[in-house]
């Protein structure tokens, strides 16, 4: 009798506990993961009627989606988003081959490190402030260009014709290493012995890295991968440290930054995500269940 | 004139000392890999490329640093009539008017900086503390729903959710939460990628220790706070600093839920934007010095705790 109310004494205190304990975190995912995804959908499938101020279930703002996709302006921020995207998916090899020359103790290796992350740690104002006044034609780049072809450049983030490709440019230098602490992480688990059978067996660098190296780090590899590829409809630029949007560079995201920091009108925003997610989450779960495929799990 | 032949000596000196360097560090390098035993040539070819692609981005970002910072010494007008040359009067009262010039709409550096510090901070403590909490009760209690609502966690964090911004905006705005530090309260979510590693930290410990505890009569709090807690530290330590680092450097959310108080980020931003119409002494140099001064404690922070970010973040995030 004493034990079964010492138990349920015990048991009371615990739940108790975890009552306490979790009621703030909980409160908090109610409102910002319930409320908020509920009021996107609430803000992107109603209409206010502006004359009497009565909302009402409407799909309008999904046919002005329609009708800006057609007249190009959603078109051309979809471009520019899978342009970003597709240049982040090649960072992602790329992060990998550099960390395998990391891993291979490559001279200076600690120096390349920590450049290779400088750019991930300092604030986006300071790059993006630096980088637009070097690419002046005044700036280290123009005179690069002019001291190599003869050429005066222009003001490249102002012009249709170059500002992408030099937001392209800006994502490349700022992101070279990418993901590379990840996969260094993950290589750094490899067991020595593996590498040595390898290389007794007459493994060259090729080999060691895509039969060793590469099935090893995989779980790691696809994990950033399937992150990336969820950026489908997210990947942007700092944009509004850069262009603003001109030029053409506006992208999915800072579209919809732009119509909230204007607060005009949200449902339209709020519809955009409601579509892109809606396409996004089957090609995310397919890239998964592929990306599982390519190598078996391995324990190591 | 003398100046005029110092600051050409100077120049002089500057560019044979860069190119010194420039030559000697891909020469060492490259015949440190070509002395490589056990390594074929077609291998040591590679990493040579390889090698000399590092250097090539090393120098991008150090020449960008430094000539950032030569900037940063020179007046204005100076600036413009030459970006590339060294300044002729090192003008270190450039980080000093920083604070003064440096303002939007009536808040100067230093209101920015503490408002920077009290967003970075506030926002990494509390969200990381909410993820401690969170990992800790759901890897050690068992309680009603558990798995359920686990399974549902899980299933949010890896729901790729596009463009909620404008349905958290007008949340934060109704709440009265913006314009105001009870924003932090949006930092107070335990439930967020994070979950998964303190999760993963407190379900790999041994649970003698919370046993032993409670045999010694201490209850479920002192259990947390002086036991389990400590214990993680390092690994708390690690996923607050990263978090630090990425609120310190946000600009996109204090520009929007609180404009009214601009973090470095924000501030500095506008005023770059004022800056582009404003004549007289807020310069482009001066807002060198600053862009530098903000960025000065994330870079010390780095330094001194590199070798823990580097260690501690490693597949699926930080381990303990």
């Amino acid at each position: 009798m004493q034990m079964k109310k010492h138990y349920l004494n015990e048991k009371r205190r615990s739940n108790i506990f975890v009552f306490l304990m979790l009621l703030i975190p909980v409160v908090h995912f109610i409102i910002f993961w319930f409320g908020v995804n509920f009021n996107s959908l609430r803000l992107a499938f109603t209409s206010i009627d502006l004359t009497s101020g009565t909302t009402s279930f409407s799909l309008d703002h999904f046919k002005t989606l329609g009708n800006l996709f057609k007249t190009g302006e959603i078109r051309m921020a979809l471009v520019n988003t899978l342009l970003t995207w597709a240049l982040n998916m090649f960072l992602v090899p790329w992060a990998l081959f550099l960390s395998y020359f990391l891993y291979k103790k490559i001279p200076l290796g600690g120096m390349w490190k920590t450049l290779l992350f400088l750019p991930s740690i300092l604030p986006a104002i300071a790059m993006t402030s630096i980088f637009r006044y070097m690419i002046e034609p005044d700036g280290p780049v123009g005179q690069l260009i002019h001291a190599l072809t003869g050429e005066d450049i222009s003001n490249l983030l102002a012009f249709n014709t170059t500002a992408k490709w030099t937001v392209l440019a800006y994502i490349f230098w700022t992101n070279f290493g990418g993901q590379f602490i990840l996969f260094s992480g993950a290589m750094a688990k490899i067991p020595k012995g593996m590498l040595e059978a390898a290389n007794l067996d007459g493994a060259g660098l090729g080999s060691e890295f895509f039969k060793v190296v590469l099935p090893l780090c995989w779980p790691t590899t696809s994990m950033i991968l399937i992150l990336n590829i969820s950026t489908l409809f997210t990947a942007s630029g700092p944009l509004l440290l850069l262009t603003k949007g001109m030029g053409e560079t506006r992208t999915l995201s800072y579209w919809i930054f732009e119509h909230v920091q204007g607060s005009t009108t949200l449902g339209l925003p709020a519809a955009l995500g409601i579509a892109c997610t809606l396409v996004l989450f089957p090609i995310v779960m397919i890239a998964k269940w592929l990306l599982n495929k390519v190598y078996a799990d391995v324990e190591f | 004139m003398e100046k005029g032949i110092m600051n050409r000596f100077l120049r002089g000196c500057g560019n044979i000392l860069l190119g010194i360097v420039s030559f000697l560090i891909p020469v060492i390098g490259i015949v440190r890999i070509a002395k490589r035993p056990r390594m074929g040539i077609g291998a040591k070819i590679i990493t040579s490329i390889v090698f000399m692609i590092f250097w090539v981005y090393a120098v991008s970002l150090i020449y960008a640093m430094g000539w950032a910072f030569m900037n940063s010494l020179k007046g204005n007008l100076e600036f413009f009539e030459d970006m590339m040359s060294p300044p002729k009067r090192w003008l270190f009262s450039n980080y000093i008017k920083a604070f003064s010039l440096i303002e939007f709409d009536g808040v100067n550096f230093i209101a920015m900086f503490i408002n920077s510090i009290w967003f970075a901070l506030g926002s990494a403590i509390l969200s990381t503390l909410s993820h401690a909490v969170t990992g800790y009760i759901f890897a050690k209690y068992n309680f009603f729903g558990k798995r359920v609502f686990f399974n549902f966690v899980i299933f949010t964090i890896a729901l790729p959710v596009v463009g909620t911004l404008p349905s958290l905006y007008q949340i934060v705005n109704s709440l009265g939460l913006n314009d105001s530090p009870l924003f932090l309260i949006t930092a107070l979510g335990g439930f967020g990628s994070n979950f998964l590693i303190t999760y993963a930290f407190f379900k790999s410990m041994d649970r003698t220790y919370m046993e032993a505890a409670r045999i010694d009569g201490a209850s479920h709090s002192s259990i947390f706070w002086r036991i389990m807690l400590p214990q993680a530290a390092p690994m708390l330590f690690s996923i607050g600093l990263l978090s630090f680092i990425g609120q310190w450097n946000n600009y996109e959310t204090p520009l929007l839920m609180l404009s009214k108080m601009p973090t470095l980020a924000t501030g500095l931003y506008q005023f770059s934007d004022k800056m582009i119409f404003a004549v007289g002494d807020a310069s482009q140099t001066v807002y060198f010095a600053g862009i530098l001064l903000a960025s000065l404690p994330v870079v010390l922070l780095v330094i001194a705790f590199h070798e823990k970010i580097m260690e501690n973040v490693s597949t699926g995030g930080i381990k303990g």
